[in-house]
This record gives C-alpha cells, structure tokens and sequence, in this order.
C-alpha cells in the first residue's frame, strides 16, 4: 500500500461532501469521486509530493463535473421525481422537497467560478479555516476572503430560492423543473 | 463605528474574529439591522451549507470507492482472497462503523475493507464533534487506532467471556471478550464482541503494541446483535471472516487457557519470563 493510495483513502470522506456539494445527490457524487480517484491514480506522477493533494483532487473533481455538465446540457438529462416519490419512510414529499432544495443549492455553486467553488468546499464545507484554506490554495488570506464573501453572496440568493421551493411544494404545486 | 466591510461580517459568522474585532462588530450590529441580514446569510451559507451538505459524513464510505482506490474488486467471491491479502499488505485492516451508520450485511461488509487510518481519521478531519466523541472509546495515532478510556480498561482486566459494560460516543455498550491469544511477534491479541445500545454488534481484534496500548487492528459491524424479539443473540453467534482471517494471520499455536489469561491480567499483561 503505497503512501499516495493511504492518503486518498484518507481523503474519500471530503471529497464525498465536496462532490455532493458539486452534484445534490449521493450517488452522483459517489459516482464523481469514483471517476476522480481513477483519474488521479492514472495521473498520480502529475502529483508533486510535498503539494496538497486535496486541493489537487478537488480540482480534477471539478474539472470531471464541469464535463458532465456539458454533456448533460447538450443530452438534456431529466431528473426522476418519482425515484424520489417511492422512497421508505416518512413524509415522500419532504423528501423530495428538501433534495430539490439541495440539487438547487448544489446546481448554484456547480454555476460559482472553479476558484470561489473550491473555497466553499474547502470553508463553508470542509470547516477549514481562512488560514489553512489560504495555505492550502497558496492564496493570499485577503484574496481568500473576498473571493469567498462573493461566492456566498451569489449562492444564499440560491438557497433563498430554496427556501420558496419548499413553500411552494408543500402548498401542492408541483415543480416544473422535475417532473418527467 | 466606521462601515463594516462585507468581508469582517463574515468573518464574524465564521467566528474567525479575534476578541476586540469582535466587540466591535457587535456594538455595530446593534445599530446597523442591515449589517446583522448580512451576518444571518453568511451563517446560511457558513455553517447552514456544512449541515446541509453532511450526508455522506454520516454514512459509511461505499466499499465501491474504496476498492477503487485500492485497487481490489468487489463482491465476487473469488476475490475474496485478494481482498485479504490487500488487507495484509498494510498490516491492518478496519472497519469502524460509527453508530448512526446502517449496519452492513456480512457479504459486503466483507468486501468493504476499511483501514486503520480510515475510519476515525476520517472523522477527524470532516467532524471535529463527532471524533471527540468517539474519543472517549479510541484516539487515533500515528495512523493506528488505540482504545482508550473503559474500552481500553475493558481489554486490560475483563475475562474472555465477561460482558463490561462501556459508555460509548452515543450511550452505552457492552463488551465481552472472546478469547485472548500470542502473536507471532510475542505480542498479546484479544478479539472481541460490541453490542451498542442501538442493537449493533461489532466484531474486533485489539493487540497491544510495545508501550502497552491496545490496538485496534479489526472493528467490524457484523449486523444486528438483537433479534426481533429485542433480545440479545448470544453470545459467540457472530463471525466475521474479516476478524477471522486476521487472527489466523497472526496467532501463534493455541488460543490462551483460562488460567494463562487470568495470570496476564494479573501481571498486568507482563509476559511470563521464559
């Protein structure tokens, strides 16, 4: 078990959240990080030991998810609400209302630059600290903060957005967007 | 107050202010309503993003994505070898399945193998919270995981066969050693069972190292430990050929008598001179 491999296993849980963060669904974003990690194994000599190989990994799962996306707009996927629907347990339309909410959220920050999207991976998800993030990107802490403070601008018009959804799904108007 | 920058409000969602930044953005607050919205959507997109996005710190790692990295396939039982012998090569193999995760049927768990370095360093870097509650029972080190706390007295002076009981991250646990053996290496090995108050039972092997720490070279969840009636299933009804293939890859010859057991515990673990 070489030391590169240690270091991805330790990495998978992060970058599951940041590629959940990318895609609002689960599977989709295991998908994602399956993708990222064989990438990155194949272009493991690209890695320069020393470097982080967080921000490293990040950018290939961005970069892997800014192709799906392309792909997907020139297919047009459509997302299955009723996949959604048939789930066990409590309130379906909960669920469904608060996975809308999350693929809303999660497709507002696919749409944040690769520079501001990686810092909300890095603070708003991950917890790191303006400090680490800026060692982490060798970025300045200034830069850092400003970038960070308007991408968050941008994104809580999303998560505001958001927040009507439920209303209005729980009134019984059904959301367009998802419907197959 | 001078205008507050969009930047230092978010610092202070953030709490990443210092002590009189921070007096002085609240006295600006409490005149400025405009300024606290802007602070409630910083804590949104802050911490209410963290929660939002926490699902998959909550949920196992896929053993899909672990194979991926590894190396090794899953599912097929031909594999199963190959899975074991990946598993050897780092000299550990782990699977800690934190309580809220859904216990996982013995053929994929069998597949799942997780390492030590995985399962709580994981938890150290995505939830702080959670790992020092899991700390009170394990802390990681150097890349080992090492009992700590009641789980650590537990494996130092209960009898294999004696339930203890333990006070886990989430509640209570019981812990009953099964049997205790040598490795090739001299060292002392004892596997174990942990039924946790949500009805999970793990399987594990702890090995003391050198500085006589107890380390957790196998935790596995081998599914529920109640029945439906809600009572325990007893004891020694749970195998797992992840904990079995590591005890048969490092005991040497016999399991300990009851005898030999009790004397170690006494000697506090002390191997007798020979």
């Amino acid at each position: 078990m070489d030391d590169f491999r240690l270091r991805m296993i330790e990495l998978l849980p992060r970058l599951r959240r940041f590629a959940f963060s990318l895609t609002g669904d689960l599977d989709r974003a295991d998908d994602l990080v399956q993708e990222t990690c064989v990438r990155a194994l194949s272009n493991a000599q690209q890695w320069q030991v020393g470097t982080r190989l967080d921000s490293w990994m990040y950018r290939i799962a961005q970069n892997l998810w800014f192709d799906r996306l392309r792909a997907n707009k020139v297919r047009g996927e459509v997302i299955d609400i009723d996949a959604y629907k048939n789930l066990a347990g409590s309130d379906g339309r909960e669920i469904v209302d608060s996975r809308l909410t999350l693929e809303l959220v999660s497709e507002k920050i696919s749409e944040l630059s690769p520079d501001q999207q990686i810092l909300i991976g890095l603070i708003c998800i991950d917890g790191l600290s303006y400090k680490e993030a800026a060692e982490t990107l060798a970025l300045p802490i200034g830069t850092v903060m400003s970038r960070l403070a308007r991408a968050r601008s941008s994104l809580s018009h999303a998560m505001r957005a958001g927040d009507g959804l439920e209303t209005k799904a729980s009134t019984g108007k059904r959301n367009e967007r998802s419907l197959r | 107050m001078s205008e507050v920058s969009d930047e230092t409000l978010m610092a202070y969602a953030d709490g990443e202010l210092g002590a009189t930044e921070l007096q002085q953005v609240e006295a600006y607050l409490q005149e400025h309503p405009k300024a606290e919205e802007r602070v409630r959507m910083f804590v949104r997109t802050g911490v209410g993003l963290r929660q939002m996005f926490d699902r998959p710190s909550r949920e196992p790692v896929p053993a899909r994505l672990l194979a991926t990295v590894l190396g090794a396939t899953t599912g097929s039982a031909g594999r199963r070898r190959d899975n074991i012998e990946v598993a050897g090569r780092i000299t550990s193999v782990f699977e800690w399945i934190l309580p809220a995760w859904k216990p996982i049927r013995l053929g994929i768990a069998f597949s799942a193998v997780f390492m030590v370095g995985a399962g709580l360093g994981w938890y150290w870097q995505v939830n702080r919270v959670q790992w020092d509650a899991t700390a009170r029972l394990a802390e990681m080190l150097d890349g080992r995981v090492l009992a700590q706390g009641d789980l650590s007295r537990a494996l130092d002076t209960a009898p294999s066969g004696t339930p203890v009981r333990l006070v886990g991250s989430t509640g209570p646990a019981v812990l009953r050693p099964v049997l205790t053996f040598q490795t090739q290496d001299g060292n002392y090995c004892r596997q174990y069972e942990m039924d946790t108050v949500d009805a999970l039972r793990f399987l594990g092997l702890a090995c003391r190292d050198v500085f006589g720490r107890w380390r957790l070279e196998v935790h596995t969840a081998n599914g529920m430990a109640s029945s439906s009636t809600g009572k325990m299933a007893p004891a020694g009804a749970a195998t797992s050929p992840v904990v079995d293939a590591a005890v048969e890859r490092s005991i040497k010859g016999d399991v300990l008598g009851r005898e030999e057991e009790a004397a170690l515990i006494k000697k506090q673990w002390r191997a007798p001179r020979q």
